[in-house]
């Protein structure tokens, strides 16, 4: 028979840590479990649009009875940086009355100009309780559910509110981790370990027995599970690591494996019988065991049995923590030993020697409250504990050899978990007296059975909490004072955490109302009548004296209720009823819908009318809101930080209009705003003046036109531009703005129609010609291939006297005479008569001459 | 696009067509004020009174107007006592062009060309009385796969006695041009043409005066001089008048040429018009 570790998944070594800020919980109603109050009372958070900010300071200086700053206060040079982020937008409100009503406080907040969003300050939690930097990741310890789809809220050691009111660890306690070897001078471990030596840690490897202990993973990963050193800012947390960084509990590792120096696949084996009678002569009371026999099968296992570790399991039961007389040791916690097993990772029956009688054998089970999937099981399983479940989410994360971090996943972490459990209960319990007995009492006894996963066979869930509570019988003080404050149909109840006198505060309170005293008569917390609203608020970290607050919403408006409380500790034990005190909730208040615009409602149909609303409900209740446009131009839209009318000028035809806007809260109270608005006739643009024709004398030379020096809008508008030209060869033109650029691009003529149109698409067009001529070449002749006539032009834009004759290829004259002729307006002679042939073209004026050869077709 | 709104109108005179065909090619005749009517380079009569002669020139034509390049061939073959063979052969190469359009854009170019090739016969009835007949074909290619052309004649009588010739005829009758609907008439002309011959030592003297009546309208009149020394060593000179729609204009002529073995070599100068003014033609040629 061989010995074996349990089977493990090392996974990725992790050496970052997260915090996040757990979400608020909302408001309740009776069937939910409510924490403390989410809000801290009078503060508030505020962002400033930025055209205002720099206001901000005058604008909530005027509040009354409050104070403010800066979220993110100057950060000198930075402080540009900052500003580009938008951090400086971000102030804190503190009103001096922490009692004031969260809707009055948002509605004051709500009329200062450029608020454009503010909302109670929350609190945050977080899911680390130690300022170890990879506890967040540590879900055996907290797990609420909120990381992910892959949590249970739950499903841990609920070892939080141990830590806070009872117990983090005594060095007076050792555990023996009888496995691997730890690393001694792990930094998250060296404050606990025992090192090695005679009175110490030992090595039982064979062939490598001694006081050197080699490190391993296995047995690093499991010591940092039960007493990783707490609030170290290093690493994870341990069970019972302490909360001071010196550390809790103390390990004391007895090596029985390491791995094979020339082989690092294999394991050398070690002696686990005088490792376990050595633990028990060596100052142990706990031995945390994270391994088992190997068997082929599952029927080999069921044929299997403790072997000579049964009389080292009961040497240790018997003997830990005593001397040699077999009385208890004057400076030990506890009377015997307690030996833990884990169950085994083969998904058997069986398994040994978790299965003996005398162990506490653990299972396992994964972030979602299942039974992992590789957990041994069966009735012999007295207890389970998170091992984690890679098929399901994330695995256990623990101290690892070489000084990091990894995660592994089995019955081997598990085991661990409730060894930690185990060792802050003889921490806190431990003394004079106290015997193995008790400690495995509180440990099975309070673990939670509601919570053991539903036909695993794995036993009911370890729970630190019930495990340091259980046996108690002293019900938690009542609570002899409380206030009632009415929200609309909302009842607020504050109150103070009252003392339990064995579990050190309540651990919970019923909150209570009715609209009938006699509820209250004779009343049974365990009975409530049906009449009787409750709200459960448990404590959570608030101490003794701090306020805790709970409202009871979805009451009936103007109505008188009874309000009482009762406190209850984790074993529900309850206190007796507190004084009943009469509350009454206020009426319904209608939505409220309001605008600082202030000017008048008639659009121009080129103009489009933004005004910004603020819908809100005094009472905090939810609303919706409808809307009759009255026209399509009217659009109602919801913003992040508020609401929007938008009204186009074009959106509609030109009249009278009313838009409707109703809001409503959830209890049918509604209020209307009308809004009467005029869509403006429009009015066509005119031409004011006609374009004249345009020479330009040299390719690349640029024209201008401002276009409002020939079209006008009566309504004001800026129209827009469209520009067609007929030879693109010869120019380019296109509008900017209200102008239109001409660019000459080659010799030649074109038309321009510069089109000018509203924004109701009503348009008008100018149009002129464009001439590109060769300053060269002033006078023209076109067309070069004649049909009937051809054109003699000038440069000038009015017409000048020219000379022209024509005459054949021959030189006989065919033309010869004076014509008038301009650039636009030329002349034309008649060639119909001539016979098709070249011809020659000459052409004078003032001191130009032109020479052409032309043909008639 | 139409730029022409509003513009006034104007009408050409009429244009005969393919107007080439009257221009002198030898660099001979057209030194004398284009005196043809009694040259053997272009009347198969006059051939068997003249000898034969065979002569190519270049012009460069019209450098003030239509500024074409001129390849000519021309020969008047004696056969025989009494015949005559005309042929003629000519290549205008006319200045490439910028078309414009409607709008006044340029856009490509195209170079015009002219072809006239003919060939001509000539019958001596008597030792004084000759006749003779020119076919003709010509055509100007004036655009991208637009050309025109036409078939035509000339009919020429010749008299001549001693140093006197007489020659009457038409010239250049044939069939219009069509272009479109409309019909264009070729430069046909009743021609009338004198020239006398005589000698005086070693040195002679040609005087020679044409008529062209243009069917067209217009009236074309030359007039030249030519004086030679030992027939080796000529100067040429000349003046054409060109009135109403006569296709060649009002010119001045100049000339000289040499003559060695029957080779002879000749030059031309006109003047005194804005179109025809400074045009050149070199011709070389062999009489035998």
């Amino acid at each position: 028979m061989h010995k074996t570790l349990i089977k493990l998944v090392p996974l990725v070594l992790f050496f970052a840590c997260t915090r996040e800020v757990k979400p608020d919980v909302e408001r309740t109603d009776a069937t939910v479990v409510e924490k403390q109050s989410a809000i801290i009372p009078g503060s508030y958070i505020v962002q400033f649009d930025d055209d205002y900010v720099n206001q901000a300071p005058d604008l909530l200086g005027a509040l009354e009875g409050a104070r403010i700053e800066r979220i993110f206060p100057d950060a000198g040079e930075w402080e540009a940086r900052h500003r580009e982020a938008g951090l400086h937008c971000w102030y804190r409100i503190i009103f001096d009355s922490p009692d004031l009503q969260e809707t009055k406080a948002e509605a004051s907040l709500g009329g200062i100009p450029g608020v454009v969003y503010s909302a109670p300050e929350r609190r945050m939690q977080s899911t680390a309780y130690f300022n170890d930097p990879l506890a967040s990741q540590q879900w055996a310890l907290f797990n609420d559910g909120s990381t992910g789809s892959n949590y249970v809220a739950g499903y841990d050691v609920n070892v939080l509110p141990v830590w806070e009111s009872y117990t983090t660890g005594s060095p007076d306690v050792i555990v023996a981790v009888i496995d691997g070897g730890v690393q001694l001078n792990h930094p998250d471990l060296q404050a606990v370990t025992i090192p090695g030596g005679s009175d110490g840690s030992k090595s039982f490897v064979y062939n490598h027995e001694g006081f050197s202990i080699p490190a391993d993973n296995h047995g690093t990963h499991v010591a940092g599970i039960i007493a990783a050193v707490n609030n170290n800012e290093v690493g994870i947390s341990g069970i019972a690591g302490g909360d001071d960084g010196k550390g809790g509990v103390k390990i004391l590792s007895c090596a029985i494996f390491m791995e094979d120096p020339s082989d690092p696949e294999k394991s050398l084996q070690g002696d686990s019988y005088n490792a376990l009678v050595w633990a028990a002569d060596h100052g142990a009371v706990i031995a945390n065991n994270s391994w088992g026999y190997v068997y082929d099968t599952e029927t080999d296992a069921m044929a299997g049995g403790v072997g000579a570790m049964g009389p080292a399991i009961e040497y240790f039961i018997k003997n830990a923590g005593c001397d040699k007389e077999g009385n208890q040791l004057p400076d030990s916690p506890m009377k015997g030993g307690v030996v833990i097993f884990a169950a085994g990772n083969e998904q058997y029956r069986m398994a040994w020697p978790a299965a003996y009688e005398s162990v506490v054998a653990v299972g396992a089970f994964s972030s979602k409250g299942t039974r992992s999937y590789y957990s041994n099981y069966g009735d012999w399983v007295d207890i389970c504990a998170p091992g984690g479940d890679a098929q399901l989410g994330p695995v256990i994360l623990s101290t690892v050899a070489g000084g990091g971090y990894g995660n592994m996943q089995g019955t081997s972490m598990a085991c661990p978990q409730v060894t930690g459990v185990a060792a802050l209960i003889a921490s806190y319990f431990g003394g004079p007296g106290f015997t193995a007995e008790m400690l495995k009492e509180k440990l099975l006894k309070g673990a939670n059975v509601q919570k053991a996963p539903a036909l695993a066979k794995i036993g009911p869930v370890v729970d630190a909490m019930g495990a340091f509570t259980y046996g108690g019988v002293i019900p938690p003080q009542g609570v002899n004072e409380f206030t009632i404050t009415p929200q609309s149909n909302n009842l607020n109840i504050t109150w103070k955490v009252t003392e339990d006198e064995d579990d050190a505060k309540a651990y919970g309170y019923l909150v209570l109302v009715s609209e009938k005293a006699e509820d209250f008569q004779d009343f049974n917390p365990k009975a409530i009548p049906s009449s009787v609203r409750s709200v459960v608020c448990e404590v959570g970290t608030a101490q003794v004296g701090e306020t805790l607050e709970a409202t009871v919403s979805g009451l009936s408006f103007e109505t008188n209720y009874y309000v009482s409380l009762i406190s209850y500790d984790y074993q529900h034990n309850y206190s007796k009823l507190s004084p009943v005190k009469k509350g009454t909730t206020e009426a319904n208040k209608a939505p409220i819908i309001q605008t600082d615009y202030s000017g008048d409602w008639k659009v121009l149909p080129f103009e489009t009318l933004r005004v910004s609303f603020v819908v809100s409900d005094p009472d905090g209740h939810a609303f919706s809101v409808s809307v009759n446009p009255g026209s399509e131009a009217f659009v109602f839209q919801e913003l992040t930080n508020g609401y929007q009318v938008t009204i186009r000028g074009n959106g509609a035809p030109s009249g009278n209009y009313t838009a409707h806007i109703v809001a409503t809260d959830e209890y049918g109270a509604s209020t209307d705003f009308n809004i009467s608005y005029v869509l403006e006739k429009n009015h066509a643009p005119v031409v004011i003046k006609q374009a004249g024709n345009v020479v330009m004398s040299s390719v690349g030379e640029k024209m201008v036109l401002n276009m409002t020096e020939y079209v006008t809008d009566e309504d004001g508008e800026k129209l827009s531009y469209q520009v067609e030209i007929s030879n693109k060869q010869a120019i380019h033109a296109s509008p900017e703005g209200e102008s239109v650029i001409v660019t000459a691009l080659s010799f030649g003529a074109s038309d321009v129609i510069v089109t000018g149109s509203d924004a109701m698409g009503e348009s008008v067009s100018v149009s002129f010609k464009v001439l590109v001529k060769n300053a060269d070449t002033p006078i023209q002749a076109y067309p070069s291939q004649v049909k009937d006539y051809v054109y003699v032009s000038s440069a000038e834009l009015n017409p000048v006297s020219v000379a022209v004759t024509i005459v054949s290829s021959t030189g006989g004259k065919v033309y010869e005479g004076t014509v008038q002729a301009s650039a636009f307006e030329p002349a034309s002679i008649d060639l119909s008569k001539c016979a098709p042939g070249v011809y020659s073209l000459s052409a004078s004026y003032a001191e130009n001459r032109f020479k052409q050869t032309i043909v008639k077709l | 696009m139409a730029m022409a709104l509003g513009s006034a109108k104007l009408m050409a005179q009429e244009a005969p067509a393919l107007p080439f065909v009257t221009t002198d090619r030898s660099a001979i005749s057209s030194a004398m004020g284009g005196t043809q009517a009694n040259q053997g380079l272009y009347n198969p009569a006059v051939v068997p009174f003249r000898g034969s002669d065979v002569a190519f020139s270049f012009q460069s034509w019209a450098p003030g107007g239509a500024a074409s390049t001129n390849l000519n061939l021309l020969a008047g073959i004696k056969a025989g006592k009494r015949i005559g063979i005309n042929v003629i052969a000519a290549y205008q190469n006319g200045k490439e062009y910028t078309i414009y359009d409607n709008t006044g854009n340029g856009k490509n170019t195209f170079a015009p060309s002219d072809l006239l090739v003919g060939a001509g016969f000539g019958f001596a009835f008597t030792d004084f009385l000759s006749a003779g007949l020119n076919v003709k074909y010509a055509t100007s290619t004036i655009a991208q796969g637009t050309s025109f052309g036409s078939v035509m004649g000339d009919l020429f009588v010749t008299f001549s006695m001693k140093g006197l010739k007489a020659t009457a005829g038409v010239a250049n009758l044939g069939m219009p041009v069509k272009s479109g609907e409309n019909s264009f008439k070729l430069p046909t002309s009743a021609k009338l043409g004198v020239a006398f011959d005589f000698a005086f030592g070693k040195s002679g003297l040609q005087i020679a005066a044409d008529g062209d009546l243009f069917f067209t309208g217009g009236l074309g009149l030359g007039l030249g001089l030519q004086y030679d020394w030992n027939k080796m060593v000529f100067a040429r000179g000349g003046f054409h008048l060109g009135t109403g729609n006569a296709p060649q204009p009002t010119y001045a002529s100049l000339g000289l040429g040499v003559k060695f073995f029957g080779f002879h070599l000749d030059a031309t100068w006109l003047t005194a018009s804005k179109v025809l003014g400074n045009t050149l033609c070199i011709g070389l040629g062999y009489s035998f």
